[in-house]
Protein backbone atom coordinates (compact mmCIF):
# COMPACT_ATOMS: atom_id res chain seq x y z
CA UNK A 1 0.00 0.00 0.00
CA UNK A 2 2.91 2.17 0.77
CA UNK A 3 4.71 1.68 -2.68
CA UNK A 4 1.28 2.50 -4.48
CA UNK A 5 0.93 6.01 -2.71
CA UNK A 6 5.01 6.04 -3.25
CA UNK A 7 3.99 5.46 -6.88
CA UNK A 8 1.35 8.17 -6.62
CA UNK A 9 3.39 11.03 -5.14
CA UNK A 10 6.28 10.46 -6.60
CA UNK A 11 4.84 10.42 -10.49
CA UNK A 12 3.08 14.24 -9.37
CA UNK A 13 6.16 15.79 -8.16
CA UNK A 14 9.17 14.36 -8.71
CA UNK A 15 8.69 12.12 -11.98
CA UNK A 16 6.35 14.80 -13.21
CA UNK A 17 5.62 14.37 -17.01
CA UNK A 18 6.34 17.82 -18.09
CA UNK A 19 9.29 19.20 -16.24
CA UNK A 20 11.33 15.73 -15.64
CA UNK A 21 10.61 14.36 -19.28
CA UNK A 22 9.18 17.45 -21.57
CA UNK A 23 6.09 14.90 -22.14
CA UNK A 24 2.85 16.48 -23.70
CA UNK A 25 4.67 19.83 -24.31
CA UNK A 26 2.93 20.66 -27.55
CA UNK A 27 -0.84 20.80 -26.06
CA UNK A 28 1.10 22.11 -22.77
CA UNK A 29 2.19 25.24 -24.68
CA UNK A 30 -0.84 25.65 -26.98
CA UNK A 31 -3.44 25.70 -24.47
CA UNK A 32 -2.01 26.88 -21.66
CA UNK A 33 -3.28 30.16 -22.47
CA UNK A 34 -6.17 31.16 -19.83
CA UNK A 35 -6.52 28.64 -17.01
CA UNK A 36 -10.13 27.52 -17.90
CA UNK A 37 -9.21 25.56 -21.17
CA UNK A 38 -6.36 24.20 -19.38
CA UNK A 39 -7.76 22.60 -16.63
CA UNK A 40 -10.31 21.27 -18.96
CA UNK A 41 -7.44 19.61 -21.15
CA UNK A 42 -5.64 18.63 -17.70
CA UNK A 43 -8.70 16.64 -16.66
CA UNK A 44 -8.81 15.10 -19.73
CA UNK A 45 -5.64 14.17 -19.88
CA UNK A 46 -5.88 12.51 -16.56
CA UNK A 47 -8.82 10.69 -17.31
CA UNK A 48 -7.14 8.96 -20.50
CA UNK A 49 -4.37 7.93 -18.96
CA UNK A 50 -6.17 6.46 -15.61
CA UNK A 51 -7.66 4.65 -18.19
CA UNK A 52 -5.08 3.60 -20.40
CA UNK A 53 -2.10 2.98 -18.12
CA UNK A 54 -3.61 -0.36 -16.38
CA UNK A 55 -5.23 -1.48 -19.74
CA UNK A 56 -2.11 -1.26 -21.57
CA UNK A 57 -0.36 -3.08 -17.91
CA UNK A 58 -2.83 -5.84 -18.56
CA UNK A 59 -2.07 -5.98 -22.12
CA UNK A 60 1.98 -5.67 -20.91
CA UNK A 61 1.58 -8.13 -18.22
CA UNK A 62 -0.21 -11.36 -20.17
CA UNK A 63 0.32 -10.52 -23.73
CA UNK A 64 3.30 -8.72 -24.93
CA UNK A 65 6.26 -9.45 -22.41
CA UNK A 66 8.55 -12.23 -22.78
CA UNK A 67 6.75 -15.31 -21.28
CA UNK A 68 3.43 -13.47 -20.63
CA UNK A 69 1.60 -15.71 -23.37
CA UNK A 70 2.16 -18.73 -20.82
CA UNK A 71 -1.26 -18.73 -18.96
CA UNK A 72 -2.57 -20.32 -22.73
CA UNK A 73 -0.24 -22.62 -22.49
CA UNK A 74 3.63 -23.64 -21.39
CA UNK A 75 4.59 -23.91 -25.04
CA UNK A 76 4.33 -19.83 -25.29
CA UNK A 77 7.03 -19.51 -22.57
CA UNK A 78 9.91 -18.25 -24.43
CA UNK A 79 7.48 -16.16 -27.15
CA UNK A 80 7.98 -12.24 -26.72
CA UNK A 81 6.08 -10.09 -28.81
CA UNK A 82 7.46 -7.03 -27.17
CA UNK A 83 8.62 -5.72 -30.15
CA UNK A 84 4.46 -4.82 -31.05
CA UNK A 85 3.97 -2.98 -27.91
CA UNK A 86 4.66 0.42 -29.53
CA UNK A 87 1.83 -0.31 -31.85
CA UNK A 88 -0.91 -1.68 -29.53
CA UNK A 89 -0.28 0.89 -26.97
CA UNK A 90 -1.14 3.37 -29.51
CA UNK A 91 -3.78 1.48 -31.03
CA UNK A 92 -5.45 1.25 -27.57
CA UNK A 93 -4.92 4.89 -26.56
CA UNK A 94 -6.12 6.26 -29.90
CA UNK A 95 -9.63 3.95 -29.32
CA UNK A 96 -10.14 5.05 -25.69
CA UNK A 97 -9.49 8.95 -27.15
CA UNK A 98 -12.13 8.47 -29.54
CA UNK A 99 -14.48 7.01 -27.09
CA UNK A 100 -14.03 9.32 -24.79
CA UNK A 101 -14.36 12.26 -27.24
CA UNK A 102 -17.57 10.91 -28.69
CA UNK A 103 -18.84 10.86 -25.14
CA UNK A 104 -18.05 14.38 -23.68
CA UNK A 105 -19.43 15.44 -27.36
CA UNK A 106 -22.68 13.56 -26.15
CA UNK A 107 -22.91 15.09 -22.62
CA UNK A 108 -20.99 18.02 -22.20
CA UNK A 109 -21.42 20.31 -25.87
CA UNK A 110 -19.35 23.52 -23.72
CA UNK A 111 -16.34 21.73 -23.25
CA UNK A 112 -15.86 19.93 -26.32
CA UNK A 113 -16.35 23.39 -27.86
CA UNK A 114 -13.71 24.47 -25.45
CA UNK A 115 -11.06 21.95 -26.12
CA UNK A 116 -11.95 22.05 -29.84
CA UNK A 117 -9.40 20.70 -31.88
CA UNK A 118 -7.11 19.45 -28.80
CA UNK A 119 -9.13 16.33 -27.87
CA UNK A 120 -8.17 14.15 -30.94
CA UNK A 121 -4.94 15.85 -29.87
CA UNK A 122 -4.50 13.93 -26.86
CA UNK A 123 -4.19 10.39 -28.87
CA UNK A 124 -0.79 11.89 -29.82
CA UNK A 125 -0.14 13.87 -27.23
CA UNK A 126 3.79 12.41 -25.72
CA UNK A 127 2.32 12.59 -22.10
CA UNK A 128 -0.22 9.42 -22.93
CA UNK A 129 1.89 7.17 -24.69
CA UNK A 130 4.93 7.96 -22.90
CA UNK A 131 3.42 7.59 -19.37
CA UNK A 132 2.52 3.96 -20.56
CA UNK A 133 6.04 3.16 -21.80
CA UNK A 134 7.80 4.07 -18.77
CA UNK A 135 5.00 1.82 -17.39
CA UNK A 136 6.88 -0.58 -18.90
CA UNK A 137 10.08 -0.03 -18.19
CA UNK A 138 9.59 0.40 -14.21
CA UNK A 139 8.03 -3.39 -14.26
CA UNK A 140 4.93 -2.56 -11.55
CA UNK A 141 3.69 -5.56 -10.17
CA UNK A 142 -0.02 -5.20 -9.31
CA UNK A 143 -3.03 -3.34 -11.27
CA UNK A 144 -2.81 -0.96 -8.38
CA UNK A 145 0.33 0.51 -8.94
CA UNK A 146 -0.06 1.12 -12.52
CA UNK A 147 -3.18 2.44 -11.89
CA UNK A 148 -1.43 5.10 -9.01
CA UNK A 149 1.08 5.62 -11.86
CA UNK A 150 -1.45 6.81 -14.56
CA UNK A 151 -3.21 9.15 -11.76
CA UNK A 152 -0.30 10.43 -10.90
CA UNK A 153 0.82 11.33 -13.95
CA UNK A 154 -2.28 12.76 -15.11
CA UNK A 155 -2.44 14.76 -11.93
CA UNK A 156 1.16 15.92 -12.38
CA UNK A 157 0.69 17.28 -16.02
CA UNK A 158 -2.90 18.80 -14.67
CA UNK A 159 -0.83 20.99 -11.78
CA UNK A 160 1.67 21.77 -14.43
CA UNK A 161 -0.49 23.05 -16.99
CA UNK A 162 -2.98 25.33 -14.85
CA UNK A 163 -0.17 26.39 -12.97
CA UNK A 164 1.55 27.45 -15.97
CA UNK A 165 -1.46 29.17 -17.51
CA UNK A 166 -1.99 31.07 -14.10
CA UNK A 167 1.42 32.46 -14.82
CA UNK A 168 0.78 33.33 -18.94
CA UNK A 169 -2.11 35.22 -17.78
CA UNK A 170 -0.10 37.38 -15.65
CA UNK A 171 2.50 37.73 -17.82
CA UNK A 172 0.03 39.37 -20.31
CA UNK A 173 0.89 42.67 -17.89
CA UNK A 174 4.72 42.47 -17.60
CA UNK A 175 7.15 44.35 -19.80
CA UNK A 176 8.89 41.24 -21.67
CA UNK A 177 11.83 41.79 -23.97
CA UNK A 178 9.35 42.32 -27.62
CA UNK A 179 11.04 39.44 -29.59
CA UNK A 180 10.49 37.29 -26.37
CA UNK A 181 7.09 37.42 -26.34
CA UNK A 182 4.36 34.73 -26.92
CA UNK A 183 6.42 31.34 -27.55
CA UNK A 184 10.03 32.46 -26.08
CA UNK A 185 9.02 33.43 -23.04
CA UNK A 186 6.71 30.34 -22.48
CA UNK A 187 9.65 27.69 -22.97
CA UNK A 188 12.06 29.85 -20.56
CA UNK A 189 8.69 29.89 -17.45
CA UNK A 190 8.73 26.28 -18.13
CA UNK A 191 11.73 25.92 -17.57
CA UNK A 192 12.29 27.72 -14.43
CA UNK A 193 9.30 25.65 -13.56
CA UNK A 194 10.78 22.79 -13.67
CA UNK A 195 13.57 23.89 -11.68
CA UNK A 196 11.24 24.92 -9.05
CA UNK A 197 10.07 21.65 -8.96
CA UNK A 198 13.65 20.00 -8.69
CA UNK A 199 13.31 20.76 -4.59
CA UNK A 200 10.99 17.85 -4.62
CA UNK A 201 14.07 15.61 -5.79
CA UNK A 202 15.69 15.34 -2.97
CA UNK A 203 12.47 13.80 -0.81
CA UNK A 204 12.32 10.18 -0.60
CA UNK A 205 9.05 8.25 -1.22
CA UNK B 1 14.33 22.81 -58.61
CA UNK B 2 14.32 25.32 -56.48
CA UNK B 3 10.88 24.43 -55.28
CA UNK B 4 11.80 21.48 -54.11
CA UNK B 5 14.83 22.69 -52.64
CA UNK B 6 12.45 24.96 -50.77
CA UNK B 7 10.70 22.16 -49.35
CA UNK B 8 14.01 20.96 -47.82
CA UNK B 9 15.19 24.38 -46.56
CA UNK B 10 12.19 25.82 -45.39
CA UNK B 11 11.75 23.80 -42.30
CA UNK B 12 15.63 24.71 -41.08
CA UNK B 13 15.09 28.58 -40.52
CA UNK B 14 11.86 29.88 -41.63
CA UNK B 15 9.33 27.35 -40.66
CA UNK B 16 11.14 25.31 -38.41
CA UNK B 17 8.76 23.08 -36.40
CA UNK B 18 10.52 23.67 -33.23
CA UNK B 19 10.96 26.92 -32.83
CA UNK B 20 8.24 28.87 -35.40
CA UNK B 21 5.74 25.94 -35.51
CA UNK B 22 6.50 25.01 -31.77
CA UNK B 23 5.46 20.93 -32.45
CA UNK B 24 6.86 18.04 -31.52
CA UNK B 25 9.52 19.27 -28.40
CA UNK B 26 7.84 16.91 -26.29
CA UNK B 27 9.39 13.53 -27.22
CA UNK B 28 12.87 14.43 -27.15
CA UNK B 29 14.57 17.06 -25.05
CA UNK B 30 15.21 14.85 -22.24
CA UNK B 31 18.01 13.11 -24.33
CA UNK B 32 19.67 16.10 -25.10
CA UNK B 33 22.05 16.24 -22.17
CA UNK B 34 24.65 14.93 -24.41
CA UNK B 35 25.29 15.26 -28.14
CA UNK B 36 25.67 11.46 -29.28
CA UNK B 37 22.23 10.11 -28.19
CA UNK B 38 20.72 13.81 -29.37
CA UNK B 39 22.49 13.23 -33.20
CA UNK B 40 21.15 9.50 -33.30
CA UNK B 41 17.54 10.76 -31.81
CA UNK B 42 17.68 13.37 -35.00
CA UNK B 43 18.49 11.05 -37.37
CA UNK B 44 16.34 8.14 -36.29
CA UNK B 45 13.20 11.10 -36.31
CA UNK B 46 14.30 12.18 -39.47
CA UNK B 47 13.96 8.94 -41.15
CA UNK B 48 11.09 8.20 -39.61
CA UNK B 49 9.39 11.78 -40.86
CA UNK B 50 10.76 11.12 -44.59
CA UNK B 51 9.42 7.37 -44.56
CA UNK B 52 6.33 7.85 -43.27
CA UNK B 53 5.53 11.18 -45.43
CA UNK B 54 6.43 8.91 -48.49
CA UNK B 55 4.56 5.97 -47.52
CA UNK B 56 1.36 8.23 -46.53
CA UNK B 57 1.71 10.08 -50.31
CA UNK B 58 1.67 6.50 -52.03
CA UNK B 59 -1.41 5.70 -50.13
CA UNK B 60 -3.02 8.94 -49.83
CA UNK B 61 -5.70 8.44 -52.81
CA UNK B 62 -6.88 4.76 -51.26
CA UNK B 63 -6.93 5.41 -47.61
CA UNK B 64 -10.86 5.98 -46.34
CA UNK B 65 -11.04 9.82 -44.69
CA UNK B 66 -12.64 8.02 -41.36
CA UNK B 67 -9.51 6.06 -40.60
CA UNK B 68 -7.03 8.09 -42.04
CA UNK B 69 -6.10 8.88 -38.24
CA UNK B 70 -5.62 5.55 -37.57
CA UNK B 71 -3.98 4.54 -40.80
CA UNK B 72 -1.27 7.18 -40.19
CA UNK B 73 -0.93 5.68 -36.79
CA UNK B 74 -0.20 2.77 -37.74
CA UNK B 75 2.64 3.10 -40.41
CA UNK B 76 4.11 5.79 -38.31
CA UNK B 77 4.30 2.80 -35.44
CA UNK B 78 5.62 0.22 -37.69
CA UNK B 79 8.59 2.85 -38.77
CA UNK B 80 9.38 3.85 -35.25
CA UNK B 81 9.37 -0.34 -34.09
CA UNK B 82 11.65 -0.70 -37.41
CA UNK B 83 13.87 2.29 -36.16
CA UNK B 84 13.76 0.89 -32.40
CA UNK B 85 14.92 -2.79 -33.39
CA UNK B 86 17.79 -1.75 -35.26
CA UNK B 87 19.21 0.59 -32.95
CA UNK B 88 18.93 -2.00 -30.68
CA UNK B 89 20.44 -4.23 -32.87
CA UNK B 90 23.19 -2.40 -34.41
CA UNK B 91 23.70 0.31 -31.87
CA UNK B 92 22.92 -0.98 -28.59
CA UNK B 93 24.41 1.41 -26.32
CA UNK B 94 23.21 4.20 -27.43
CA UNK B 95 19.60 2.42 -27.81
CA UNK B 96 20.18 1.85 -24.21
CA UNK B 97 20.51 5.86 -23.63
CA UNK B 98 17.58 6.73 -25.77
CA UNK B 99 15.38 4.32 -23.72
CA UNK B 100 11.68 4.55 -24.21
CA UNK B 101 12.28 7.87 -26.54
CA UNK B 102 12.55 5.98 -29.67
CA UNK B 103 8.80 5.19 -28.74
CA UNK B 104 7.37 8.81 -28.39
CA UNK B 105 8.79 9.67 -31.87
CA UNK B 106 5.21 7.91 -32.69
CA UNK B 107 3.49 10.90 -30.40
CA UNK B 108 6.10 13.19 -31.47
CA UNK B 109 3.84 15.66 -33.30
CA UNK B 110 5.79 16.93 -36.27
CA UNK B 111 5.65 13.38 -37.66
CA UNK B 112 1.21 13.55 -37.55
CA UNK B 113 1.94 17.09 -37.73
CA UNK B 114 3.34 16.65 -41.31
CA UNK B 115 1.43 13.86 -42.50
CA UNK B 116 -1.71 15.60 -42.11
CA UNK B 117 -0.74 19.10 -43.45
CA UNK B 118 1.24 17.91 -46.11
CA UNK B 119 1.64 14.33 -47.24
CA UNK B 120 -2.16 14.02 -47.65
CA UNK B 121 -2.26 16.35 -50.43
CA UNK B 122 1.31 16.20 -52.39
CA UNK B 123 2.72 13.89 -54.50
CA UNK B 124 5.44 10.86 -52.99
CA UNK B 125 8.83 13.20 -54.22
CA UNK B 126 7.51 16.28 -52.82
CA UNK B 127 6.21 14.93 -49.38
CA UNK B 128 9.59 12.89 -49.15
CA UNK B 129 11.65 16.12 -49.52
CA UNK B 130 9.42 17.49 -46.81
CA UNK B 131 9.88 14.51 -44.45
CA UNK B 132 13.97 15.23 -44.85
CA UNK B 133 13.35 18.97 -43.97
CA UNK B 134 11.44 18.56 -41.09
CA UNK B 135 13.40 15.95 -39.64
CA UNK B 136 16.48 17.72 -40.51
CA UNK B 137 14.63 20.93 -38.86
CA UNK B 138 14.10 19.43 -35.79
CA UNK B 139 17.34 17.55 -35.24
CA UNK B 140 19.29 20.87 -36.02
CA UNK B 141 17.13 22.37 -32.84
CA UNK B 142 18.31 19.36 -30.85
CA UNK B 143 21.83 18.88 -32.02
CA UNK B 144 22.10 22.94 -30.92
CA UNK B 145 20.40 22.53 -27.85
CA UNK B 146 22.81 19.35 -27.06
CA UNK B 147 26.11 21.35 -28.15
CA UNK B 148 25.62 23.22 -25.47
CA UNK B 149 24.09 21.52 -22.93
CA UNK B 150 27.27 18.98 -23.37
CA UNK B 151 30.11 21.26 -23.41
CA UNK B 152 28.87 23.60 -20.75
CA UNK B 153 27.57 21.01 -18.16
CA UNK B 154 30.28 18.41 -18.83
CA UNK B 155 33.25 20.02 -20.56
CA UNK B 156 33.04 17.56 -23.18
CA UNK B 157 31.56 16.94 -27.14
CA UNK B 158 30.85 13.64 -27.87
CA UNK B 159 32.15 12.78 -25.13
CA UNK B 160 35.76 13.97 -25.85
CA UNK B 161 36.97 16.30 -23.53
CA UNK B 162 37.05 19.65 -25.17
CA UNK B 163 37.86 22.57 -22.13
CA UNK B 164 41.48 21.76 -21.70
CA UNK B 165 42.66 20.81 -18.15
CA UNK B 166 44.42 24.01 -17.38
CA UNK B 167 41.18 26.04 -17.55
CA UNK B 168 40.13 24.05 -14.59
CA UNK B 169 43.34 24.38 -12.65
CA UNK B 170 42.41 28.39 -12.96
CA UNK B 171 39.13 27.18 -10.99
CA UNK B 172 36.64 26.90 -13.83
CA UNK B 173 34.10 24.32 -12.97
CA UNK B 174 31.34 22.69 -15.19
CA UNK B 175 27.89 23.88 -15.05
CA UNK B 176 25.97 21.67 -13.28
CA UNK B 177 22.65 23.10 -14.24
CA UNK B 178 23.15 22.50 -17.73
CA UNK B 179 22.75 18.83 -17.36
CA UNK B 180 19.70 19.12 -16.08
CA UNK B 181 16.18 18.88 -17.96
CA UNK B 182 14.68 22.17 -17.45
CA UNK B 183 18.10 23.68 -19.20
CA UNK B 184 16.89 22.37 -22.20
CA UNK B 185 14.29 24.53 -22.01
CA UNK B 186 15.57 27.53 -21.55
CA UNK B 187 18.36 27.44 -24.11
CA UNK B 188 15.28 26.52 -26.44
CA UNK B 189 13.50 29.98 -25.46
CA UNK B 190 17.00 31.65 -26.15
CA UNK B 191 16.75 30.08 -29.84
CA UNK B 192 13.79 31.51 -30.17
CA UNK B 193 14.48 34.95 -29.27
CA UNK B 194 17.76 34.98 -31.49
CA UNK B 195 15.71 33.56 -34.68
CA UNK B 196 12.86 36.38 -33.82
CA UNK B 197 15.37 39.02 -33.30
CA UNK B 198 17.57 38.02 -36.98
CA UNK B 199 14.11 37.94 -38.35
CA UNK B 200 12.52 41.45 -37.74
CA UNK B 201 16.52 42.75 -38.64
CA UNK C 1 -16.36 4.59 -49.35
CA UNK C 2 -18.50 1.92 -47.85
CA UNK C 3 -17.81 0.40 -44.83
CA UNK C 4 -16.71 -2.68 -46.67
CA UNK C 5 -13.85 -1.43 -48.06
CA UNK C 6 -12.85 0.82 -44.88
CA UNK C 7 -12.65 -2.90 -43.37
CA UNK C 8 -10.96 -4.63 -46.08
CA UNK C 9 -8.22 -1.70 -46.22
CA UNK C 10 -7.52 -1.65 -42.80
CA UNK C 11 -7.21 -5.44 -41.97
CA UNK C 12 -4.95 -5.56 -45.46
CA UNK C 13 -2.97 -3.10 -44.25
CA UNK C 14 -2.62 -4.87 -40.54
CA UNK C 15 -1.63 -7.93 -42.17
CA UNK C 16 0.94 -6.48 -44.34
CA UNK C 17 2.45 -4.26 -41.18
CA UNK C 18 2.63 -7.60 -38.91
CA UNK C 19 4.06 -9.39 -41.49
CA UNK C 20 6.80 -7.04 -41.60
CA UNK C 21 7.22 -6.22 -38.48
CA UNK C 22 7.64 -10.14 -37.70
CA UNK C 23 9.81 -10.86 -40.03
CA UNK C 24 11.82 -7.68 -38.77
CA UNK C 25 11.80 -8.85 -35.10
CA UNK C 26 12.80 -12.59 -36.03
CA UNK C 27 15.51 -11.50 -38.34
CA UNK C 28 16.69 -8.69 -35.54
CA UNK C 29 16.29 -10.87 -32.27
CA UNK C 30 19.68 -12.75 -32.90
CA UNK C 31 21.74 -9.12 -32.94
CA UNK C 32 19.94 -8.03 -29.98
CA UNK C 33 20.67 -11.24 -27.89
CA UNK C 34 24.02 -11.12 -28.40
CA UNK C 35 24.45 -7.52 -27.58
CA UNK C 36 22.94 -8.20 -24.09
CA UNK C 37 24.75 -11.27 -23.85
CA UNK C 38 28.40 -9.60 -24.87
CA UNK C 39 27.35 -6.69 -22.56
CA UNK C 40 27.21 -8.97 -19.46
CA UNK C 41 30.82 -10.18 -20.52
CA UNK C 42 32.30 -7.41 -21.19
CA UNK C 43 31.38 -6.28 -18.05
CA UNK C 44 31.94 -9.31 -16.30
CA UNK C 45 35.65 -9.59 -17.61
CA UNK C 46 36.01 -5.50 -17.06
CA UNK C 47 35.23 -5.97 -13.18
CA UNK C 48 37.59 -8.58 -13.24
CA UNK C 49 40.48 -5.93 -14.03
CA UNK C 50 40.83 -7.05 -17.65
CA UNK C 51 40.92 -3.78 -19.60
CA UNK C 52 41.13 -4.63 -23.17
CA UNK C 53 38.15 -6.09 -24.06
CA UNK C 54 35.67 -4.98 -26.42
CA UNK C 55 32.08 -6.40 -28.12
CA UNK C 56 34.27 -8.37 -30.76
CA UNK C 57 36.64 -10.04 -28.51
CA UNK C 58 34.20 -10.43 -25.50
CA UNK C 59 32.85 -14.04 -26.56
CA UNK C 60 36.43 -15.67 -27.05
CA UNK C 61 38.17 -13.98 -24.31
CA UNK C 62 35.23 -15.01 -21.66
CA UNK C 63 34.84 -18.94 -22.95
CA UNK C 64 38.73 -18.64 -22.79
CA UNK C 65 38.63 -17.40 -18.83
CA UNK C 66 35.57 -17.03 -17.34
CA UNK C 67 33.48 -20.18 -15.51
CA UNK C 68 30.10 -19.24 -14.23
CA UNK C 69 29.18 -20.78 -10.59
CA UNK C 70 26.68 -20.72 -8.60
CA UNK C 71 26.25 -21.07 -4.51
CA UNK C 72 22.56 -22.20 -3.96
CA UNK C 73 20.79 -19.75 -6.25
CA UNK C 74 23.49 -17.17 -5.84
CA UNK C 75 25.43 -16.46 -9.08
CA UNK C 76 28.95 -15.56 -9.75
CA UNK C 77 31.79 -16.10 -11.56
CA UNK C 78 35.60 -17.25 -11.27
CA UNK C 79 38.21 -15.71 -13.85
CA UNK C 80 40.74 -17.72 -14.33
CA UNK C 81 40.82 -19.57 -10.90
CA UNK C 82 41.57 -16.82 -9.32
CA UNK C 83 39.68 -13.75 -8.63
CA UNK C 84 35.70 -14.02 -8.16
CA UNK C 85 32.71 -11.33 -9.89
CA UNK C 86 29.66 -10.62 -8.29
CA UNK C 87 27.08 -9.37 -10.04
CA UNK C 88 25.44 -6.74 -7.76
CA UNK C 89 21.63 -5.19 -7.75
CA UNK C 90 20.32 -1.88 -5.66
CA UNK C 91 18.91 1.21 -5.81
CA UNK C 92 19.94 5.04 -7.32
CA UNK C 93 18.28 8.16 -6.93
CA UNK C 94 15.42 7.52 -9.97
CA UNK C 95 15.46 4.04 -10.29
CA UNK C 96 17.66 0.37 -10.30
CA UNK C 97 21.29 0.23 -10.53
CA UNK C 98 23.46 -3.00 -11.18
CA UNK C 99 26.88 -3.76 -11.98
CA UNK C 100 29.51 -6.58 -10.85
CA UNK C 101 32.55 -6.41 -8.95
CA UNK C 102 35.93 -8.49 -8.79
CA UNK C 103 37.41 -10.05 -5.86
CA UNK C 104 41.20 -11.39 -5.74
CA UNK C 105 41.45 -14.76 -4.12
CA UNK C 106 42.08 -14.09 -0.91
CA UNK C 107 39.24 -12.38 -0.63
CA UNK C 108 41.23 -9.00 0.50
CA UNK C 109 41.40 -6.19 -2.57
CA UNK C 110 38.80 -5.53 -4.49
CA UNK C 111 40.18 -6.14 -8.59
CA UNK C 112 37.68 -4.05 -10.79
CA UNK C 113 34.05 -2.87 -10.36
CA UNK C 114 31.82 -1.78 -13.36
CA UNK C 115 28.13 -0.09 -12.85
CA UNK C 116 25.23 0.73 -14.88
CA UNK C 117 21.94 2.60 -14.26
CA UNK C 118 18.39 2.96 -15.75
CA UNK C 119 17.77 6.37 -15.01
CA UNK C 120 19.90 8.08 -13.57
CA UNK C 121 20.89 11.91 -14.45
CA UNK C 122 23.10 12.10 -17.46
CA UNK C 123 25.90 14.06 -16.45
CA UNK C 124 25.81 13.57 -12.47
CA UNK C 125 24.31 10.07 -11.39
CA UNK C 126 25.09 8.54 -14.40
CA UNK C 127 28.74 9.10 -14.16
CA UNK C 128 29.23 5.70 -12.56
CA UNK C 129 29.14 4.60 -15.73
CA UNK C 130 32.50 6.26 -16.20
CA UNK C 131 36.01 4.87 -16.35
CA UNK C 132 36.85 8.04 -13.94
CA UNK C 133 34.92 6.69 -11.17
CA UNK C 134 35.23 2.76 -12.03
CA UNK C 135 39.02 3.11 -12.00
CA UNK C 136 39.13 4.35 -8.26
CA UNK C 137 37.78 0.73 -7.29
CA UNK C 138 40.74 -1.45 -8.17
CA UNK C 139 43.02 -2.24 -5.69
CA UNK C 140 41.16 -0.92 -3.02
CA UNK C 141 41.02 -2.92 0.23
CA UNK C 142 38.21 -4.82 1.23
CA UNK C 143 37.19 -3.44 4.74
CA UNK C 144 35.40 -4.75 7.79
CA UNK C 145 33.20 -3.23 10.08
CA UNK C 146 31.98 -5.57 12.63
CA UNK C 147 29.51 -7.71 9.95
CA UNK C 148 29.74 -5.35 7.59
CA UNK C 149 32.28 -5.44 4.56
CA UNK C 150 32.36 -2.65 2.30
CA UNK C 151 34.40 -0.46 0.29
CA UNK C 152 35.87 3.39 0.81
CA UNK C 153 34.95 5.37 -2.44
CA UNK C 154 34.94 9.38 -3.32
CA UNK C 155 31.36 10.07 -3.75
CA UNK C 156 30.63 12.06 -7.18
CA UNK C 157 29.86 15.52 -6.72
CA UNK C 158 26.59 16.29 -6.92
CA UNK C 159 25.49 13.02 -7.01
CA UNK C 160 25.36 11.87 -3.18
CA UNK C 161 22.12 10.19 -3.56
CA UNK C 162 23.34 7.40 -6.34
CA UNK C 163 26.60 7.06 -4.79
CA UNK C 164 25.39 6.49 -1.47
CA UNK C 165 23.06 3.78 -3.68
CA UNK C 166 26.03 1.75 -5.15
CA UNK C 167 27.69 2.13 -1.57
CA UNK C 168 24.79 0.34 -0.06
CA UNK C 169 24.47 -2.04 -3.07
CA UNK C 170 28.05 -3.72 -2.58
CA UNK C 171 27.58 -3.73 1.36
CA UNK C 172 24.13 -5.51 0.73
CA UNK C 173 25.80 -7.86 -1.98
CA UNK C 174 28.68 -8.34 0.12
CA UNK C 175 26.70 -9.55 3.09
CA UNK C 176 25.09 -11.56 0.61
CA UNK C 177 27.69 -13.73 -0.89
CA UNK C 178 29.58 -13.73 2.47
CA UNK C 179 29.23 -17.66 2.61
CA UNK C 180 31.60 -17.91 -0.36
CA UNK C 181 34.30 -15.82 0.62
CA UNK C 182 34.27 -17.11 4.41
CA UNK C 183 34.52 -20.30 3.32
CA UNK C 184 37.09 -20.20 0.87
CA UNK C 185 39.13 -18.03 3.92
Amino acid sequence: MMDTLGIFFRSIFIDNMVFAYFLGMCSFLAVSKNVKTSFGLGVAVTVVLVITVPVNYLLDKYILSEGALSWISPAFADVSLDFLSFIIFIAIIAAIVQILEMVIEKYSPTLYNALGIFLPLIAVNCAILGASLFMQEKHYVTVGQSLAYGLGSGIGWLVAIVGMAAIRERIRYSKIPKRMQGTGIAFIITGLMGIAFMAFLGINI
Amino acid sequence: MSKNWNLITAPLRKANPVTVLILGICSSLAVTAKLKPAIVMALSVTVVTALSNLVISLLRKGIPSKIRIIVQLIVVAALVILVDQFLKAFMYDVSKQLSVFVGLIITNCIVMGRLEAFAMSHNPWESLLDGVGNGLGYGSILVIVAFFREILGSGTLLGVQVIPQGLYDFGYINNGLMILPPMALIIIGIIIWLQKSEEER
Amino acid sequence: MSDRYIFRYITILVVIVSVLLSAAAMWLQPYQKRNELNEKRVNILKAAGITDVNDNNAEILFQKHCTAKHDGNLPYYVIDDTITVIPMRGNGLWGPIWGYIGLSDDFETVVGAVFDHKSETPGLGAEITTDGFQRQFSGKELQKNGNDYFVEVDAIAGATRTSDGVKLMIKNTLEEYKTIFECNE
